[in-house]
């Protein structure tokens, strides 16, 4: 089958997301076209990393909305790149902007979409999907039976792999779309730690913080192996964190190989967030803290002495 | 302005989920339910808006068995002025594609200026319905709203919200628009208990999935729902006396044992 794929773009480089939904396009695709419709600017790394990764296809724009990343302007993209390759699937990856265009396609195409899956099959024409439910606490099993079918894949469910291709590459324009909404601005923050959805480790500050003056230990550790940064309910509620750190069922839902969650007791609400992590380490100091049943390593201790022990002894390759 | 806020009865967050016996649905005896924490944004700032714009009125609407009226009566005693349930009896809807759909037509013949959603629901977490509705209606929409300005003068609304990598945007659309809320784009109130009282006597409009007049053929079929199991290690270090050693035992753990530090 022809397999749609959106390469979502930071900082003028593809992000691995993309290559996961490739590679995964490439194996089910079995010899169809594997089309990327870019949504973000174009240059010649972003063309030969798409092609090192299976892309046979590449259209974008030079449009100022799709620069800013509106979605709209992502939206009609995809709509016009599917005039010209028609594609059975359309595979994005669980970003914000990933499920919002699935949202978007599903009505503008009449298509099934399953968002957030962690495994995606082809049976015939049509597409297996397993996708969490309740953030996580659920696991469904769906069968999508449309003449197209959209499917969004959780980054870090599947290993992007090399498979060298070359690519033909064409600009489309979107000069008759009237888009509805308008990008005004844009402030891009370089961000200098992994995005918490799409990291390999993460380590998170609860309750147990006392405050958000205390941030800079778990920052620090996390800087030192390359983690993101996370925080629990409790610690947004509380106005300690942003919103965008949250875990759990009302903020982001992680599964990194790494979750290490210090001063976090281990509310069901925040398990539903990162309870498919690979690994699960807990650092508190009540030994009694109900995430205690439900990691893999903990150490009962303060946090405030413990952490900075890790930080300094991670650089120990002998400790 | 007329404003209408879709949101959803859904299990409480806090709550335990086991699988019904045909592995389908949910047990769903023992569940308590509550509003969808981030249609509770949605609604809040409709109220807001309506208090800053005389005349503009307020509309909650979900749909689902009789059940989810519930949610409307929480809606209406926040503040919202009426509401509408879209009878669901036999889930013929609940396919979230179709319910935006019927939503949608049901938005249609109010002739709404803005419609409001949660970013999603937190029981089948699609992050759908707000964006189809917008598509089916084929009016503008903006996703994860932080902040949102309206100017009722130039029918134009502004808002602002932090996408992936914490980077900020700022959207503006022409009404009638769909936005669907993020959480920190305000308090939610609660509802007072006069609040309470008056909802009880507020109407509640009936309409039936079937009459209208939306094609309800779903491609998308439950095949079965598990609950995940994950084996977990438990090895617990005490670390009250010798913080370093255990810091260190921890370490060596991560690297030899679960090897997923380098």
């Amino acid at each position: 089958m022809n397999v749609l794929v959106v390469a979502e773009v930071s900082n003028g480089k593809v992000k691995r997301a993309a290559f996961e939904a490739l590679t995964l396009a490439g194996s089910l695709s079995s010899g169809g076209m594997v089309t990327v419709v870019l949504a973000g600017p174009f240059n010649p790394e972003v063309e030969n990393s798409l092609a090192k990764y299976g892309a046979k296809n590449i259209f974008y724009a030079e449009h100022e909305q799709i620069q800013k990343q509106n979605p709209e302007a992502v939206f009609e993209l995809a709509k016009a790149t599917l005039k010209e390759v028609k594609s059975e699937l359309i595979l994005l990856s669980a970003s914000f902007l990933g499920k919002e265009l699935g949202g978007r396609l599903s009505a503008a195409l009449n298509a099934p979409l399953a968002n957030d899956c962690i495994q995606v099959k082809s049976s015939g024409s049509e597409i297996l999907v397993r996708r969490p439910l309740y953030a996580g606490k659920v696991i469904a099993n769906f069968k999508l039976s449309g003449a197209v079918n959209i499917v969004s894949v959780r980054p870090n469910a599947y290993a992007a792999k090399e498979d060298s291709q070359t690519a033909s590459v064409k600009k489309l324009t979107l000069d008759n779309v009237m888009l509805k909404t308008q990008v005004e601005s844009l402030e891009s923050t370089q961000q200098k730690r992994p995005e918490l959805t799409e990291a390999d480790m993460v380590v998170s500050g609860g309750r147990g913080m006392k405050g958000p003056e205390n941030y800079h230990i778990i920052e620090a550790f996390a800087d030192k192996i390359g983690a993101a940064v996370g925080a629990s309910r409790a610690a947004v509620d509380a106005g300690w964190r942003p919103h965008s750190d949250q875990v759990g069922q009302t903020g982001k839902v992680v599964s990194p190989k790494l979750y290490i969650a210090c001063g976090i007791s281990g509310a069901i609400q925040h398990f539903a967030g990162m309870g498919s992590s690979k690994c699960i380490v807990a650092v508190n100091k009540d030994p009694e803290a109900p995430i205690f049943k439900k990691c893999d390593y903990g150490i009962v201790g303060d946090l405030f002495e413990i952490v900075p022990l890790l930080t300094e002894e991670v650089s120990n390759p002998r400790s | 302005m007329k404003i209408i806020c879709c949101i959803k009865h859904v299990p409480d967050t806090n709550a335990q989920i086991q699988l019904a016996a045909d592995k389908k649905d949910i047990n769903r005896d023992a569940i308590s339910y509550v509003m969808s924490p981030y249609d509770e944004f949605a609604v809040e700032e409709a109220l807001r808006i309506r208090e800053k714009n005389p005349g503009t009125t307020v509309t909650v609407i979900t749909l689902g068995p009789e059940r989810v009226d519930q949610v409307l009566r929480t809606g209406l005693a926040m503040g919202a002025d009426d509401a509408i349930h879209i009878l669901d009896l036999n889930n013929a809807a609940s396919d979230p594609l179709l319910t935006a759909k019927c939503l949608a037509q049901v938005i249609k013949e109010g002739g709404y200026d803005m419609v409001f959603c949660g970013r999603q629901a937190v029981d089948n977490d699609a992050f759908q319905v707000g964006s189809a509705i917008a598509v089916t209606l084929d009016i503008g929409s903006i996703t994860l709203a932080g902040k949102v300005t309206v100017d009722g003068a130039a029918k134009k609304v502004t808002v602002e919200r932090v996408i992936e990598g914490g980077s900020k945007q700022t959207i503006s659309g022409k009404i009638p628009v769909l936005i669907t809320a993020q959480k920190g784009l305000n308090e939610p109130r609660f509802a007072s208990l006069p609040g309470i009282m008056k909802a009880k006597s507020k109407p509640i409009a009936k309409k039936n999935v079937s009459e209208l007049g939306v094609d309800l053929t779903s491609h998308t079929t439950l095949e079965s729902l598990e609950i995940p199991t994950y084996e977990r290690k438990k090895h617990i270090i005490r670390g009250e006396q010798d913080a370093r050693a255990a810091a260190k035992e921890l370490l060596n753990l991560l690297r030899t044992e679960a090897k997923v530090l380098e």
